[in-house]
Formats: C-alpha cells, structure tokens, sequence
C-alpha cells in the first residue's frame, strides 16, 4: 500500500500534466484559430453613450452570411481609416445606419459606402467625396441619433444619409430576452411631443450579472478567440434554452384572449412591444403609431443637428426581402418624410422589380449580397446627384 | 436528436449517470427507454412502427427456431421486414418509375393517356434501412441454428439501441446479446476511448465535413457551370466530405455506446487513403454494410465457388442491390453497378498480375501500394459522382467537366479557401500523422513514444480531449448540416 502522502503527490502530478497539456493544447488552438480566422466574430463593445460601437483596430472574419474579411478603423467605424479633420476640398458624405449599412457580410471594398465613394469620385470631377459608413450591427433610429451627434457630426459632414432598416421600429423598444441589445438606449415622446432619453434599461442592464460579465471580460473579447468559443458556445445554449422555453410553454401556455377594443397607445416606447408576451397581435398598430411618432421625433432631431452643424439631411429606407416587409412601416416613414419636408428615398420598389425581372440575388438571408450593395449604391448615386 | 446537437449533449450525460447508477434488468429498461426517447424525440410516431417492426421479429425469432424447415414461415418474415422498408424508402420511386415507363408506351401506343406522376409524401423512418438489415440477419441466423433472444428487453435494446440505431454500424446480435448479458463495471479506459471516441467524430463532423457542404452544396447546384478544377475540387471535397460525416456519425455512436461498456463493429479503416483497389475499398468503408452484404445476398446466392461467371454475376447484383439500398434513385443502382465492375476488374488485374512476371515486379516496387491507393481514390472520384449527383445525366455532366478542360464560373477555390477547412483538416492531418498507422507507411514507428505517452496516462488524453471538443466548436460553421446517411 502506498502512504496517502505518495498517492496525493501522485494525484497532484497527474492533475499538473493535465493542466500543462491543456494549456499547451490551448495555446496551439489560439493560434490555428487566428490562421483559419475563425471564432472571431465578436467585434462590438459596449459604450455609455450610443449603447455598443465597433472595438477600433478589431480584425475579423465573417462567415455567417456571406463571408468578409474586415478591419475596424481607428475611429471604430468598419471603413477604412479616415481622418477627423476634412480634408481640403473635399465633400463628405456621412451615412448613418445598422447591419444593413455596416454590411459585415461583404468586404469593405464592396460595401455601398464604399461604391457610392468610387462612383462620385469617377463622376464628379475637381472635388474629392469621402462616404463615411457610421453603420452599426443592430443600431435603432435612436442609437443612429446618438452616433450622428456624438460621432458623425465631428468629421463635418456636408451631407447625412440617414437610413431606416426594415423593421426599425421593432428595434426601438426594450425586450428582457435580447441580452446585449439591452444595452441600447430607448427613446420616447414626452405630452409635448419633446424627445425623452430614457436610460433606465440600459444602466439596469449593465448592472446585471450578464452586463458585469460583458464589461468585466472586455479584454478576453477583444484578444482572445478563445473567448470567441465561449461566446459562440453560450450563444447557442441561449438559443437552445429558448428553443425549450418555447417548447414547454407551447405545451403549458393558455391561448392568449384577444381584447375587443384595441390596446391604448403606450406612453413610453419601451412599453411599446408590437408583441405583448403573450404573442397578442392586437397591439401592433397601436404601438407602431407611437414608435412611428418617435422615429419622427428622432428623424427631427437627427435634421436639425445636422442642420446645425452645416449639413444637408436625406433619409432612406432601405430594402428588404419580402419576408421582412412590413408595409405600413413603409408608409410611415414616407409620411415622416412628407411632414418635415426632407429628401427621401425608398428603395424598395426598385429592389422588387430588380429581383422579380432580373432574378438577382440583392441578398443573403437578411443582409445585402455584393450585387444588393452594388444595386444601393446605384440608387444612392442617381439620388444624390441631383441633390450635391 | 441528432449526435451534434445540444440536446444530445444534455441527453448522453443524464444516460450515462442513470445508467452506471442502476443494475441488471433496471439498467437494460432505462436504456431501452433513453433509445426509445432518443428515436421518438425526432417524430414520436414512428416510434411505433420501430416496436411493432421489433415485436413481430421478436416472436418471429421464437416461431422460427421451432420450425426451422418451415420455408414458408421464414420467406414471410423475410418479405414482411423488406416490404416496410419498400413501402416506406420504395414507393415514390416505384410509382415515379411505373409512370415514366408508361409514358414511354404511350409514345407507340397514342390511345394511351398517362397521367401526371402522383405526388407520394411518406417521410421515411430514420434508420429503418439499418434496423430492418438487423431484422434480417436475426431471423436468418435464427433459422440456421443461432438460439434466437429470449428475453424480449434483450430483443428491443438489440433493436433500439441508440448509438446505432439511425445509421449503423449494423449490429449482429450473437456478439451483441453477449455485452448484454456480461455484468459491466465502469472503467476509466472505457470512458476514456468513448469521449476520445466522441470528440474526434464531433470534430470530424462539424469542422471538417460541415465546413465542406458550402462548397459540394454550391458545386452541385450549378453543374452545367463547373470548370475542370471545379470539378476535380468538387469531387475531392465531396468524397471527403462523406467519409468524415459517416465516420464522424459512427465515431459518435461508437464512443457513445463505449461509455456504457458496449463495443460496436468497426465500419471504417482508413478508406481514402489505404484502399490499395476495389476489393480493399470494400473491406474498408461501411464494413458493417459490406460484411452484412456478402453474408446475406453474395453467399446466398452461391458466393465465389460456383464459377466465375456465376460469381461475377453475384457481384453484380450484390452491388446493383447496394446501389438501389443506398437511394431510390437510378443513378445510385448505377453507382452500385460501377463498384461491382470495378471489383470484377480488381479480380482480373490481380489474375493478370499472377500471370505476368514484369507486371508482378511493378507490383512488387515500394510505391506500388502508395500509388494504387492515390489511383482508387482517383478513379473513385469518378464513380462517385452517380451517388454525389441529382440525377444521372447530371453525373454525367460532372464527369464530362472533369475530363474535358474548361473554364468554370463556380468559383470552388476561392469558396474553400475562405472556409476554415484547410486548417481544421491540417490540424486533423497532424493528429493522424501521430496517432494513425497507415499500412503502407512507416512513419508511425517514429511516433511510437509519443503515442505510448499518451496512452500510458488517462489524464493526458482528457486533456486532448478537451482542446478537440474546443476546436470542433470553434471550427465550426454557423448552419448545422444533417447528416448524410440519415436519408438512406
């Protein structure tokens, strides 16, 4: 028999060897995880002001949809590196957005931004255009806002493309389930029509385990793929965890009743879910009236701060696949266009036609293809020639 | 349930502990009720049809032993299990076949009017093709002599038993009701080889085959627009792509039934790269289907001693049947077809070789082996198109593109290189070049210490265990991929 001091230092050798193989193991996967370019696809961070921006100088490779190689710039915008200070006879072009305009699934070199800068540069002569892509994953009208006055505007654009993504309305209330997307600002509409900022959702979130662990892993995030695995990993038991939430409760859940009279307006947007949990969608119109008076209000505010700093001001709505149409969004943000006099542009009467008769692929599952980038700044170009 | 899916994963552990935790007659129900859950949990009323399908071969069994010389008896059960597989994997294809034939008729008969082909939705049962093989093989070993199971939980787990149950290996049950009986303890080298097991076919499945399927999927869906490279590069991944989904499957399935201390058939040895001609390639890739193949309809029907006509004349339908097993399509009896001449020409080369002295010394040359293995896998990225392809006329086109060059606008390579494939594969490679032996090489005695470290010390391997479990999740892609063997 051995002494139990000779097995415990057997049992500590063994567990030793274990940890060196491991770490060793580790230290192999890093590095042919940065080869292959793979588990990398974390790339936003969080920020008190907008809510998330891109972590500048982050590199990543994109494979969900499509597939990009990218580099974030210094300024955390995924374009290439541009300067604060405007050049000397130059026009700059901002464009503010979300996924559809940051467009991660294409190169940069392909992304509309980047079409629109080579196409005017070609076809307008003695000036140099700049087209800044302020595009980020997931943004709402409100965050695009924020973006502008906090960032945009200080590289003095003389022209904002503001762009509204399909169902940007559904984005700018607050849902418990979304995690990270907690971390967004909300905005609402005070008695008097006024912008309210609401911060409330975002600081609780924050301060939860999840929003701690976000923060406190920062660095993980930003260096580590292996990080990137635990992310993924998680991502999916979310998704799987939801998948069995859904299960049983389709199995324990009573049938929603339908209320006779239509639900209220809300008075806050983060009341405002266009589904109530109980999957009732009687609410919608209701609270996409509302959410449409607020994105009024944030394309008002959006203008004028523009204005202020001397730039032009061009809202566009974006395309989407006809799956994501949603028709009365559409006509709302025609309307917010109409009510404060602004240059408009909906491009999905085009992208239809172009997809119905010509049977191109404009996009992947959600996002723009290379030859969708190619057809928006096609739109872009014919528009903003008449208005530069 | 799918092996690389979460809920598999949640599934296996809570199995393994109930398992271990119990014994005898208790141990053997929770089993059987974990293969019921885990069959039924993907469409829970085919779960009767797997225990109608087991209590008919179970009393069958009982019947047959008493009346072994009743023909009758025995070509009913027989007919019975292959006419739920035919209704179930056959129908669409005999009725589409019937049509088409009809149609052709009537181009010489004009007063025949032949409808449109009616659409015919049976979803076909996961795995019947593989547990109504082990139906077969049960009641013809019943009725020459074996002692059919007696106990009736024995027969169900035989039938059910999820490692193996949706895509083999197909068991054999002498070898499998005596792990039934055997009083098993948990020990630590069986843990061990079954997550080892595990984690290299999760690996082989989710960063090497799936990160394939983008570029087969896209290949395939534009034939008519694949150049030479393409084609060959087409090819290449898909057979690649085959071999690590079917023996990802298998290693998943075999290391999971090792946690519970059962050992299943070997089905794969290395058969890309160690196949040195047909025969080989045979003896190499889904050996449960070949073994199961050659003992019950190649020797049934006179085997190799009757003649070498009579013997190539088995060949063919052996492979025909093989072919028409595989997909209810023809361009997979084709492909079945293609392997069984490939065989027959195996036969005559090696009788060719025996005859000629010059032809022999080549034979005997130190990269002979070598360079008929690459030669098989060559030819076999021919063959294979007829089992890869949509129809035959598109295997067809594929093989035109293959060897006539031309310009492609597939864009294959580019595809494979934004795809991590190359690396998880180099990654493999490295593994397999430690701890693989290729019987052609001997490269492996030169790895023979650091393979002995491993092996010598459990904690060791855990710990490589756990990186090839992070690497599968970290290569790979975003989709899931089903697969391939499930729809056969």
């Amino acid at each position: 028999m051995q002494k139990p001091t000779v097995r415990r230092r057997a049992a500590l050798v063994v567990f030793l060897e274990f940890v060196a193989i491991f770490a060793a193991g580790l230290l192999v996967l890093e590095v042919c995880m940065n080869v292959a370019g793979v588990a990398d696809e974390e790339f936003l961070d969080i920020e008190p002001v907008t809510g998330w921006t891109h972590m500048p100088g982050r590199s990543y490779t994109y494979r969900t949809e499509g597939y990009a190689q990218s580099v974030i710039n210094s300024h955390g915008m995924r374009d290439k590196e541009r300067t604060l200070a405007k050049p000397a006879d130059t026009y700059r072009i901002a464009v503010m957005g979300c996924s559809m305009t940051e467009g991660t699934q294409v190169p940069i070199r392909d992304n509309f931004c980047s079409l629109l800068e080579d196409k005017l540069n070609a076809s307008m002569s003695g000036r140099k255009i700049e087209v800044l892509n302020f595009g980020v994953s997931a943004y709402s009208l409100g965050q695009e806002y924020m973006r502008l006055k906090h960032l945009a505007l200080k590289f003095k654009p003389d022209l904002v493309i503001f762009t509204a993504r399909p169902n940007s309305l559904l984005y700018m209330g607050h849902d418990p389930k979304q995690g990270f997307f907690n971390a967004r600002p909300i905005f609402g509409i005070a008695g008097d029509g006024s912008l309210i900022e609401d911060r409330n959702f975002q600081k609780h979130w924050l301060a939860s385990s999840e929003g701690q662990r976000k923060q406190a892993t920062r660095w993980l995030r930003y260096h580590s793929r292996l990080w990137g695995v635990i992310g993924k990993s998680s991502a999916q038991i979310t998704l799987f965890k939801e998948e069995c939430q859904n299960k049983l409760g389709s199995l324990t859940a009573r049938r929603p009743e339908i209320p006779e009279k239509p639900v209220q307006a809300p008075q806050s947007a983060a009341a405002a879910k266009p589904v109530d949990s109980a999957g009732n969608q009687q609410s919608l119109n209701s609270a996409q009236m509302y959410l449409g008076k607020v994105a009024e209000a944030l394309v008002k505010a959006s203008n004028a701060a523009s204005k202020n700093a001397g730039s032009k001001f061009i809202l566009v709505y974006l395309p989407s696949t006809l799956k994501q149409r949603d028709l009365n969004e559409q006509k709302i943000f025609s309307e917010i266009a109409s009510n404060l006099s602004l240059p408009f542009l909906d491009m999905n009467p085009q992208f239809d036609l172009l997809e119905k008769r010509d049977h191109k692929p404009l996009y992947f599952r959600t996002h723009f293809s290379k030859e969708g980038h190619e057809q928006v700044a096609e739109s872009l170009y014919a528009k903003l020639r008449g208005c530069m | 349930m799918l092996f690389n899916s979460l809920n598999y994963f949640l599934f296996l552990p809570l199995v393994f502990v109930l398992y271990w935790a119990t014994r005898g007659t208790t141990r053997k129900f929770i089993l059987c009720l974990a293969s019921y859950v885990f069959y039924m949990s993907w469409m829970p009323v085919y779960g009767i049809l797997i225990f109608a399908m087991t209590a008919f071969n179970y009393f069958a069994g009982l019947f047959i032993e008493r009346n072994r010389k009743n023909d009758f008896l025995f070509y009913f059960v027989i007919c019975a299990n292959l006419a739920a597989l035919a209704y179930y994997k056959y129908t669409a294809f005999f009725i589409a076949t019937v049509f088409d034939a009809l149609r052709q008729v009537a181009h010489f008969v004009p007063s025949l009017q032949v409808q449109q082909t009616p659409v015919v939705e049976i979803v076909l049962p996961l795995g019947i093709s593989f547990f109504t093989f082990e139906f077969i093989h049960y009641i013809v070993d019943v009725r020459k002599g074996d002692r059919p199971l007696r106990n009736g939980l024995d027969f169900t787990l035989f039938a059910a038993f999820f490692p193996s149950q949706l895509a083999g290996p197909i068991k054999r049950f002498q070898q499998f009701s005596i792990q039934l009986d055997e009083e098993k303890a948990l020990k630590p080298e069986d843990t061990v080889a079954g997550l080892a097991l595990i984690s290299q076919g999760l690996f082989k499945k989710i960063a090497l085959a799936d990160n394939l399927a983008p570029i087969t999927a896209q290949g395939i869906s534009n034939v008519h627009q694949l150049g030479t490279l393409d084609a060959w590069l087409m090819m290449t991944a898909f057979l690649l792509q085959i071999y690590f989904d079917f023996s990802g499957y298998t290693d998943i399935g075999t290391g999971s039934a090792r946690l519970l201390g059962f050992h299943l058939p070997v089905n794969f040895n290395l058969p890309w790269i160690a196949s040195k001609n047909f025969v080989d390639f045979w003896r190499r890739w889904h050996i449960s289907l070949s073994s199961w193949l050659r003992d019950y309809v190649f020797i049934p029907l006179g085997g190799s001693r009757r003649g070498q006509f009579i013997n190539y004349r088995n060949i063919l339908v052996t492979f025909g049947l093989s072919g028409l097993w595989h997909g209810a399509a023809w361009q997979f009896v084709i492909w079945g077809f293609i392997h069984g001449f490939l065989i027959i020409a195996t036969h005559e080369q090696e009788k060719l070789i025996q005859k000629v002295r010059f032809l022999q010394k080549i034979h005997e040359h130190r990269l002979a082996i070598p360079l008929a293995c690459a030669g098989t896998f060559v030819v076999s990225l021919f063959a294979w198109t007829f089992f890869f392809a949509h129809s035959a006329s598109d295997a067809l086109t594929v093989v035109h593109s293959m060897i006539i060059p031309a310009n492609g606008e597939s864009n294959l390579a580019e595809k494979l290189l934004q795809s991590p494939f190359l690396v998880s594969f180099t990654m493999y490679s490295v593994y397999g070049l430690l701890f693989v032996d290729v019987p052609w090489s001997n490269w492996s005695d030169r790895t023979r210490a650091i393979r002995a470290a491993f092996e010598q010390q459990p904690a060791r391997q855990l710990a490589c265990i756990a990186c090839a479990f992070i690497a599968a999740i970290a290569f790979s892609p975003a989709l899931t991929v089903p697969f391939i063997y499930f729809q056969f």
